[in-house]
């Protein structure tokens, strides 16, 4: 197989792994409505009028048992949910969800052909194999042994291609009940993963946690970032911006005169703040998790208060950029109709964000995500390289590879940076065209120190 | 019923028309065409159990 082949057979198998989704679901529907025909059944005014020997009740439960056939595949209703709970999704044999495991496997085969780093390592292609055929112990001892072996950055970044499968098929296929419909959410691509698929604990309840209407207060940047700091008129210079102001709790936010004499304005949004869990910023660990499961946080509080105290008039031109948790917390703001009645978005330009399941209340809006393969961040919405779904077929996606390999560094503002400067230069020339109303002279440029409360705003 | 194990025929056919799409092409892996004819084949099977389900709901009965 020559390298000019890979991505024509890699597109091939990820065509095939979306058609068994759309084969499991359809087998999963007449388990639903199967469950549904046996409960109506099995109601005391049908036994009394059954047939001589319960014949159709019979043959209907054969059809929801048979190992051979659907396997144990109730599903839904009084009946169907507490069986399926019970006998978790995968158990015994439920074929839907082997249809969908066959899916996850050709879709981790898919990974393998763009990196071929997967199929030479024996310790990642054991997991691999364990995970899928259901063998826990020996995948426990697959993963120690990487993380043994490699230790937890370079296992990690060894996983990152296909975090989302092995995630996925972990939540099917082990004996939690909590986390199947989770793995079914992100195997079928119908939702965000707003559960943790390991142990099935909902994200609500860390969300939860970030509390706060948001809020901003300017502030100035010290002289070192005031000779960093450029006019954010191409991707390479909003993310330096972004790496020059570093993840401190601040925003940065600049208008320019476009080339048309029209102001235009640029909000530039970091990721998370180091450190524990939670913090009297915006930029937490909690609002992460936050900004990427719901449509509004404490961190589009504090963008909104910053993009209003900054002075940008109503309808005015508005492009939004974001790293890591920024760039979930501006695509958030775009999700907002009321933000885009009063702003024109004309851009949401993201690099490693989870954004896959947001989409923006204005067709018009331009959408560029850019994610490292190797990046587990952007998986954290149950989607990676490795999905066969075409999410937003409008969008620009620059979806990578590089070859440091290494999370988290591959996940660094400085990495995304110095890749679009030196590795992809075509994505990089078609966002900055993509930008072009945006390149001119410099109007303002004005930082914002985010809260989660504003000062006067009691706890 | 009869509606059901339709459309499990039809999951099956999908599923055979899968294996035949991939079996000589270099870079399925070699476990698919197997899994996927497995698993066409009970798609089949509970098909025909439905239908059998079908079949004995709509006896006349005593």
């Amino acid at each position: 197989m020559s390298e000019a082949d890979v991505p024509r057979d890699r597109r091939r198998l990820l065509q095939a792994a979306a058609d068994l989704v759309a084969v499991a679901e359809e087998i999963e529907a007449v388990a639903v409505r199967a469950t549904a025909a046996l409960t109506r059944e099995l109601r005391p005014r049908a036994l009394l009028r059954a047939a001589p020997g319960f014949r159709p009740q019979r043959r209907l439960l054969r059809a929801l048992t048979h190992r051979s056939g659907l396997g144990i595949a109730f599903s839904g209703g009084p009946l169907g949910r507490p069986i399926a709970r019970l006998s978790g999704m995968a158990g015994p044999g439920r074929l839907a969800v082997h249809v969908l495991v066959l899916s996850l496997r050709l879709r981790i085969a898919a990974v393998e052909l763009t990196h071929p780093e997967v199929s030479r390592d024996p310790v990642l292609q054991r997991l691999v194999a364990a995970i899928a055929e259901d063998r826990d112990v020996a995948a426990a001892r697959a993963l120690r042994a990487l993380f043994r072996d490699r230790g937890a950055q370079d296992a990690l970044s060894a996983i990152a291609p296909m975090f989302g499968e092995i995630l996925a098929l972990r939540a099917l296929l082990d004996e939690n009940p909590f986390n199947d419909a989770v793995g079914w959410a992100m195997a079928t691509g119908r939702g965000v993963m707003n559960t943790d698929p390991i142990l099935g604990i909902t994200t609500r309840v860390m969300s939860s946690m970030d509390r706060g209407a948001g809020a901003a207060r300017p502030t100035d940047p010290t002289p070192e970032e005031t000779a960093r700091i450029r006019t954010g008129d191409s991707i390479v210079a909003i993310l330096r911006n972004i790496q020059a102001i570093g993840t401190d709790g601040r925003v940065l936010i600049q208008s320019v005169l476009g080339p048309d004499d029209v102001v235009r304005y640029v909000v530039q949004a970091p990721g998370m703040r180091p450190g524990g869990p939670r913090n009297d910023s915006p930029q937490d660990l909690v609002g992460a998790f936050r900004n990427t499961v719901l449509r509004a946080s404490p961190y589009t509080g504090a963008l909104k208060d910053a993009i209003a105290q900054f002075g940008v008039p109503d309808q005015a031109d508005i492009a939004l950029t974001g790293h890591s948790a920024g760039g979930s917390a501006v695509m958030n703001l775009a999700q907002d109709p009321d933000f885009c009645r009063r702003y024109r978005v004309t851009h949401v330009i993201t690099a490693g964000s989870p954004i896959d399941f947001k989409t923006p209340a204005d067709p018009r809006t331009w959408i560029a995500s850019i994610t490292n393969q190797h990046d587990l961040i952007p998986v954290l919405d149950g989607q990676g390289s490795g999905t066969c779904f075409d999410l937003h077929p409008t969008w620009y996606t620059v979806d990578y590879a590089d070859p440091t390999h290494r999370f988290p560094l591959c996940h660094s503002v400085a990495q995304y940076a110095a890749n679009l400067a030196n590795d992809l230069p075509e994505a990089r020339t078609h966002i900055d065209t993509q930008l072009a109303p945006y390149r001119g002279s410099l109007v303002r440029s004005q930082l914002y120190l985010m809260l989660d409360h504003a000062p006067e705003d009691p706890r | 019923m009869i509606e059901l194990a339709r459309t499990l025929e039809a999951c099956a056919t999908k599923l055979s028309e899968l294996a035949d799409r991939l079996h000589d092409d270099p870079a399925a892996p070699p476990w698919f065409t197997t899994t996927a004819r497995t698993y066409a084949t009970r798609c089949h099977q509970a098909a025909t159990d439905l239908t059998a389900a079908s079949h004995e709901a709509q006896r006349p009965r005593p």
